[in-house]
C-alpha cells in the first residue's frame, strides 16, 4: 500500500536517487552505511597508524611497517556509519495552499509530504535510518529514524493520513522536537516558515548546536512570492479569521519586494548558519529544483572531501 | 449662470455612478485563503495612503467627468448675470466699471428702475471681484468724482463699495458718452494692469451716442481695452415729458405780464387728455389745465404771469407722473427787475444831449410803460472800467473799437444771457471790429463789417420770422417803412450759421442787410448795419425808429450771468463783490435740510465767484453766501432736466457695435423678459465639450498610471 503513495514521485526519485543524499559532516550511525563515521573501525579506508601497545589486538599491526623498520605499529580506518535522519514537516494549515499555477495542482503540504517521501525512499535506499516528525502547533507524529521497510510503509502511511491543520508556530515546536532526536544526524525541515522567524533560528541554532545537520526546504506557492491575481480579492487570513481587500495590481510589486526580503533574510541567515536552505516553488519542477541542489551538495561534498585528504597527507 | 435645458440637470445624479460603481465591484471579488498575510498586510500598510489617494483622485475624476458631461448637455449660459464674465480668467486686470445715472435710467418698468437695476448688477460685479483686481467705479455724471479709483478692494472693501453703489441716487443729467469714453481712456492709460477691462452698465438709449463716441471707441480698441456694455434699459411704454420751460418775455418786470412757454411732448403710448399739471410759484402750488397732447405730439403752452414784486421768483411746472418722473417737472428762476437796465456806450458823447451819438436810442426807450433804466457812459468811461457791468442790455453806438480783452469780456456777458446791440458810424474802424468783435465767427458781431458807404434803398424790407425782435415793426404799414431812406449803411459780410439771421434788409437791387441778429450761448446780439443818430440817415427821427428800438431792446434784453437757470450737470456760478469777497458759501440741495460747502473762486481777483458743480439732481438749489458787514446774501438756481434724456429711442446692437468698432466688445441685454441666450449669455457647451475630452484623456491615463504594477 505504501509503495503506491501518491507522494512517491517518479520523476523526483528518479532524477535525485543516482545523485544520493550524504551527510556533509560525519554521523553516528549503527550499521555501515555511505556517510563518515566517528568510529574507527572495520573499513576498506585507512585512516592512519599508531604505535602498537600492549593489549592491542594484535591482527591491527602492520606487519609489512614491521617487516620494513621492525616496528610495531596498528593501522587504523575509517569507519562509514549509516545516517540518522529526521525529516521535520510542517502541517499547518498555512500549508494546504494551492495555487492556480502549482505543478499537477499540488499544495505546498502535497509537495512537501511528496519531497519527504521521495527523500525517504533514497535515503532508506542508502540504508540510512529515517524518522519522521509532523508539527503544527505541536509534534504531532513522531517516528523514530529507522531504516526498515516497515518505518518506510509507516513514513508513507503517515504523510497519506496527515492533514494539514492549526497554526504555524514553528520555532517552539521544532525545539521541542529537537529534545526528541537522541542522536546527532541530520535533520530536514520541510515548511513555507510563515512563522516568527526569530523563534524560527532560535531553534534551528538548537538543532545545530545538538550536532545536527540541517537541511531547510522552503516551500512556497508561486502566488504567494509573486501574487499573480488579476481580479479584486479578500485574502482570508488561512489559519485566523482576518479578511483584507485588495486590487492585487496596485501593490504587486511592492509585496514581491516584502516576500524577496522574507525569503533572502531566512537564506542568509541559514547560509551565515551553515544551514542549507533550498527554495523549492510548487509552480516549478521540484525535482529539478532538488536535482540541482543535490548535485551542488555533492560537489561541494567532493571540494570539503578533497581539500580534508589534501589537508590529511600534509 | 442658467441652462437652456435645465431639466438634463437632473441627470447630475449620475455623478454618482463612480461611486456605486466603485462599491459595486468591490462586491464582485475572489476569496482567497491566504497564508502570507502578514506580509500582505504589511505592504498594504506601507502603500495606505497612496492606494487610498490614487482611488479618491480617481473617483474625483470619474465623477467630476459625470457632471461635465451633464453640465454640457445642459446647455449653460454665462455671462448674463455679470459676475462670471467680470471674473474671467486672464490675469490681474484694471477693470472700469462705468454706472450710467443719467435721467433716463430712472424709466420705470415693473416697479424698479433702469438703474436700480443697474446698482444692482454693479454691487455683484464688486462683491464678485477679488482683491487681485485694481477697480473704479463710476457714475456718468461723476466721472471726475469716482467711488473707487484704480485700487484693488481690501477684505470686506467689497462690501462697503458695494452698499455705497446700492445708495446711490439717479441723476438728471444726459449722457455724453465721446466725453465719457475719452475719462476713460485717461483713466486706463495710467492703470496698474496692462490688462484692461471696462463694464458699461447703461439702457443703451441712442442719445448721447454721437459719432465722436466711435473716435474715443478707437483709441481704447489701440489700447486693448475689453469693453463689454450690459443693457439694463427696458423699451419705453410711452413718456411724456416737459421739454422746456422758458422765460419768454426777455425781462421779467414787477407788475407786467411776463410769459412763460411750456414744451410739452407724448410719445409712445403716453397721452395726456384732461390732466392737470401742478404750477408752482414761489412755493405756491395752482392747478394747471393742460391741452390734449396726442402720442407723438409736442405742445407749447403759453403760461402768463405776473409778479408784484422784484426779485428773485421760482417757477416749477409739474406734469401728472408716468414711467419716467425725471423729465415730468422743470423749475425755473425769474429775476423780476423793476425796469430794464440799460447801457449806453456813446461812441460820439455830446454836452448836447441831442447832438449825442444815443439820444435817438435813448429817447426811443424812455418812451412808453415800459421802465427802462438807462446808464449812458462816454466810450472811453466804459473802456477803461474793469468790466462790462450787470445789465440787460447792452447798446455800444459809434464806439470806435472794442479792444480784444473787453470783446471777450462781453461775448462771455452775451453768452450768458445779456442782449447786446452794436450801431455803426463815422467812428467805427471795421477792422478793430472785425478783428475783436467778430474773431472770425467767435465774437459777438453776426459778420465781417466794411466802411459805411452811400447807398439808395427805397425803405426797409422786414423778414417775416416768427419771434423776431422786429415782428411788430412788420406789422406797420408798408408805406411807413418805405419812408425809411438811409443815407449810409456798412456793408456786412455775414457769417454762414445759423444762428446769423437778417431781421430787415435795405429795400433795393441787392437787398443788403439792414439788421442782424446773432445768437451767442443764451443771449442775442443785433447789429444794426447804420448808426444810432442821424448820421447815417433820418430814420431816428421817425416813429418807426422808436418801435424797432424798443420792441428789439426788450426782445434782446435778458438777465446775465446770474441769471440762475441750469441744465443738470451744469455749474452753479455766482458772482459776489470783488470788494468784500465772502468767507464761506453753502448749496442747499433740492427736498434737502442739510448743506454742502461751495466753492469761493478768486482766480479772478476783479471777479470773484461762488461754484458749485454737483448740479446732477434737478430741483431748486439754493445758494447762501456772507458779505461782510451786511446780511447773508441768498439766490436760487433752477437745474433742470436735461431734455435730451427725454428721446428715449434704443440703440440696437448693430448700431453699438458700429459705433464700437474694433473694440473687443461684449454686449449682455438683461433687458425685461428677453430669454438668456439673447441676452448676450455666452453658451460654453463647447468649453465644456473641450474639458470634458481633456478630463476623458487624464482620467485614462491616470487610471493606467494606477493600474500598473506597483
Amino acid at each position: 500500500m505504501a509503495q503506491r503513495s501518491p507522494f512517491l514521485d517518479p520523476e523526483l526519485l528518479a532524477r535525485i536517487t543516482p545523485l544520493g543524499l550524504k551527510a556533509a559532516r560525519v554521523v553516528e550511525g549503527s550499521i555501515t552505511g555511505l556517510h563518515r563515521s566517528p568510529m574507527h573501525g572495520v573499513s576498506p579506508e585507512f585512516a592512519e597508524h599508531r604505535e602498537y601497545t600492549p593489549g592491542d589486538d594484535v591482527k591491527n599491526l602492520d606487519w609489512k611497517v614491521w617487516a620494513k623498520s621492525d616496528r610495531y605499529v596498528i593501522k587504523r580506518y575509517e569507519e562509514e556509519s549509516n545516517l540518522r535522519c529526521t525529516v521535520m514537516l510542517d502541517c499547518s494549515r498555512s500549508m494546504q495552499y494551492a495555487g492556480k499555477g502549482a505543478q499537477q495542482g499540488r499544495s505546498k503540504f502535497d509537495a512537501a509530504a511528496t519531497l519527504t517521501a521521495c527523500l525517504t525512499k533514497l535515503l532508506m535506499g542508502q540504508r540510512d535510518s529515517v524518522g519522521l516528525i509532523t508539527i503544527d502547533t505541536k509534534p504531532r507524529h513522531v517516528l523514530a529514524p529507522k531504516a526498515t521497510n516497515r518505518q518506510f510503509a509507516q513514513i508513507l502511511d503517515t504523510l497519506d493520513t496527515t492533514q494539514p491543520g492549526g497554526e504555524t508556530d514553528l520555532g517552539p515546536v521544532i525545539l521541542r522536537a529537537a529534545d526528541q532526536l537522541k542522536r546527532r544526524g541530520m535533520v530536514v525541515l520541510i515548511s513555507d516558515f510563515l512563522c516568527d522567524l526569530e523563534n524560527l533560528y532560535e531553534a534551528l541554532g538548537k538543532l545545530q548546536h545538538n550536532g545536527n545537520e540541517v537541511i531547510v526546504l522552503h516551500v512556497l506557492d508561486g502566488d504567494e512570492i509573486d501574487l499573480s491575481f488579476n481580479d479584486s480579492i479578500i485574502f482570508k487570513d488561512i489559519e485566523g479569521s482576518e479578511e483584507v481587500f485588495g486590487e492585487p495590481w496596485a501593490f504587486r510589486k511592492a509585496y514581491k519586494l516584502a516576500m524577496r526580503d522574507f525569503v533572502g533574510q531566512l537564506q542568509s541567515r541559514c547560509q551565515f548558519a551553515g544551514i542549507d536552505h533550498v527554495l523549492v516553488r510548487t509552480d516549478e519542477d521540484m525535482a529539478q529544483t532538488m536535482s540541482h541542489y543535490l548535485h551542488r551538495r555533492q560537489r561541494m561534498a567532493a571540494s570539503t572531501a578533497g581539500r580534508g585528504r589534501m589537508g590529511g597527507g600534509r | 449662470m442658467s441652462f437652456l435645458a435645465p431639466l438634463l440637470l437632473g441627470g447630475l445624479v449620475f455623478a454618482s455612478a463612480p461611486l456605486i460603481i466603485h462599491l459595486l465591484n468591490r462586491r464582485r471579488f475572489k476569496l482567497v485563503e491566504w497564508a502570507p498575510m502578514e506580509y500582505l498586510k504589511l505592504t498594504l500598510r506601507t502603500n495606505r495612503r497612496r492606494l487610498q489617494l490614487e482611488q479618491w483622485i480617481l473617483l474625483a475624476l470619474r465623477t467630476l467627468l459625470i457632471l461635465l458631461l451633464i453640465f454640457a448637455v445642459a446647455r449653460p449660459l454665462l455671462n448674463a448675470n455679470a459676475a462670471a464674465s467680470w471674473l474671467a480668467i486672464g490675469g490681474r486686470t484694471s477693470r472700469v466699471l462705468i454706472i450710467d445715472d443719467s435721467l433716463s435710467m430712472g424709466l420705470r418698468h415693473g416697479g424698479t428702475t433702469a438703474f436700480d437695476k443697474a446698482k444692482e448688477e454693479a454691487a455683484i460685479a464688486i462683491e464678485s471681484l477679488g482683491t487681485q483686481d485694481s477697480l473704479t467705479v463710476v457714475t456718468t455724471s461723476g466721472m471726475d468724482r469716482p467711488l473707487q479709483r484704480d485700487t484693488a478692494l481690501g477684505a470686506g472693501e467689497a462690501e462697503q463699495l458695494a452698499e455705497r453703489v446700492r445708495a446711490l441716487e439717479p441723476s438728471d443729467t444726459a449722457n455724453n458718452w465721446s466725453a465719457t469714453l475719452a475719462q476713460v481712456a485717461d483713466m486706463l492709460e495710467g492703470s496698474a494692469y496692462s490688462n484692461r477691462e471696462v463694464r458699461i452698465l447703461t439702457d443703451q438709449r441712442a442719445e448721447g451716442w454721437s459719432a465722436d463716441a466711435s473716435e474715443q471707441a478707437q483709441r481704447l480698441a489701440e489700447m486693448g481695452v475689453k469693453v463689454t456694455i450690459v443693457n439694463v434699459g427696458e423699451a419705453s411704454p410711452g413718456n411724456a415729458a416737459l421739454l422746456s420751460l422758458e422765460q419768454t418775455t426777455g425781462v421779467a418786470l414787477e407788475n407786467t405780464p411776463v410769459v412763460f412757454t411750456a414744451k410739452i411732448k407724448a410719445d409712445g403710448d403716453a397721452q395726456l387728455a384732461s390732466q392737470q399739471a401742478v404750477l408752482v410759484v414761489d412755493g405756491n402750488e395752482n392747478p394747471l389745465e393742460l391741452p390734449s397732447i396726442t402720442p407723438g405730439q409736442e405742445v407749447s403752452l403759453p403760461i402768463e404771469l405776473m409778479f408784484k414784486e422784484a426779485g428773485q421768483h421760482t417757477v416749477e411746472l409739474r406734469l401728472p407722473d408716468d414711467a419716467m418722473v425725471g423729465d415730468n417737472a422743470r423749475s425755473l428762476v425769474v429775476n423780476v427787475s423793476e425796469a430794464v437796465n440799460v447801457l449806453l456806450v456813446d461812441g460820439e458823447p455830446s454836452i448836447e444831449q441831442r447832438d449825442s451819438e444815443t439820444f435817438f436810442v435813448a429817447v426811443s426807450l424812455l418812451i412808453g410803460d415800459v421802465p427802462f433804466r438807462l446808464t449812458i457812459l462816454p466810450d472811453s468811461d466804459w473802456l477803461n472800467a474793469p468790466g462790462v457791468g450787470v445789465y440787460d442790455l447792452i447798446i455800444l453806438a459809434n464806439v470806435a473799437q472794442v479792444p480784444a480783452e473787453r470783446a471777450n469780456q462781453l461775448r462771455e456777458t452775451v453768452e450768458a444771457g445779456t442782449g447786446l446791440m452794436v450801431f455803426l458810424g463815422d467812428q467805427v474802424d471795421p477792422d478793430a471790429y472785425n478783428l475783436n468783435l467778430f474773431a472770425d465767427g467767435r465774437g459777438v458781431l453776426p459778420g465781417r463789417v466794411e466802411e459805411g458807404e452811400t447807398i439808395e434803398a427805397e425803405g426797409l424790407v422786414v423778414e417775416p420770422i416768427d419771434g423776431s425782435p422786429l415782428s411788430q415793426l412788420g406789422r406797420l404799414a408798408p408805406r411807413v417803412l418805405a419812408e425809411i431812406v438811409p443815407l449810409k449803411a456798412a456793408p456786412v459780410e455775414l457769417d454762414d450759421t445759423e444762428d446769423v439771421q437778417v431781421l430787415a434788409r435795405w429795400n433795393n437791387t441787392d437787398l443788403p442787410a439792414a439788421v442782424v441778429l446773432k445768437r451767442i450761448g443764451r443771449g442775442q446780439s443785433i447789429l444794426w448795419t447804420m448808426s444810432a443818430d442821424r448820421a447815417w440817415g433820418d430814420w431816428p427821427t421817425q416813429l418807426s425808429y422808436v418801435l424797432a428800438v424798443r420792441e428789439a431792446a426788450l426782445a434782446i434784453a435778458g438777465v446775465g450771468e446770474e441769471a440762475g437757470n441750469l441744465t443738470a450737470g451744469e455749474p452753479i456760478r455766482q458772482p459776489v463783490s470783488a470788494n468784500t469777497p465772502p468767507s464761506q458759501a453753502k448749496v442747499q440741495h433740492p427736498g434737502e435740510e442739510a448743506t454742502t460747502a461751495a466753492t469761493i473762486d478768486l482766480e479772478e481777483p476783479t471777479r470773484p465767484r461762488v461754484t458749485y458743480s454737483d448740479t446732477a439732481r434737478a430741483g431748486l438749489y439754493r445758494l447762501t453766501w456772507d458779505k461782510p458787514g451786511s446780511a447773508d446774501q441768498q439766490r436760487f438756481f433752477a437745474v433742470s432736466p436735461d431734455a435730451r434724456e427725454s428721446e428715449l429711442r434704443r440703440l440696437s446692437s448693430t448700431e453699438l457695435e458700429q459705433i464700437m468698432t474694433g473694440v473687443d466688445l461684449q454686449l449682455v441685454d438683461l433687458s425685461g423678459d428677453t430669454p438668456e441666450a439673447e441676452r448676450g449669455g455666452k453658451e460654453i457647451w463647447r468649453t465644456l465639450a473641450t474639458l470634458l475630452l481633456a478630463m476623458v484623456v487624464i482620467e485614462s491615463c491616470f487610471a493606467a498610471w494606477v493600474g500598473r504594477e506597483h
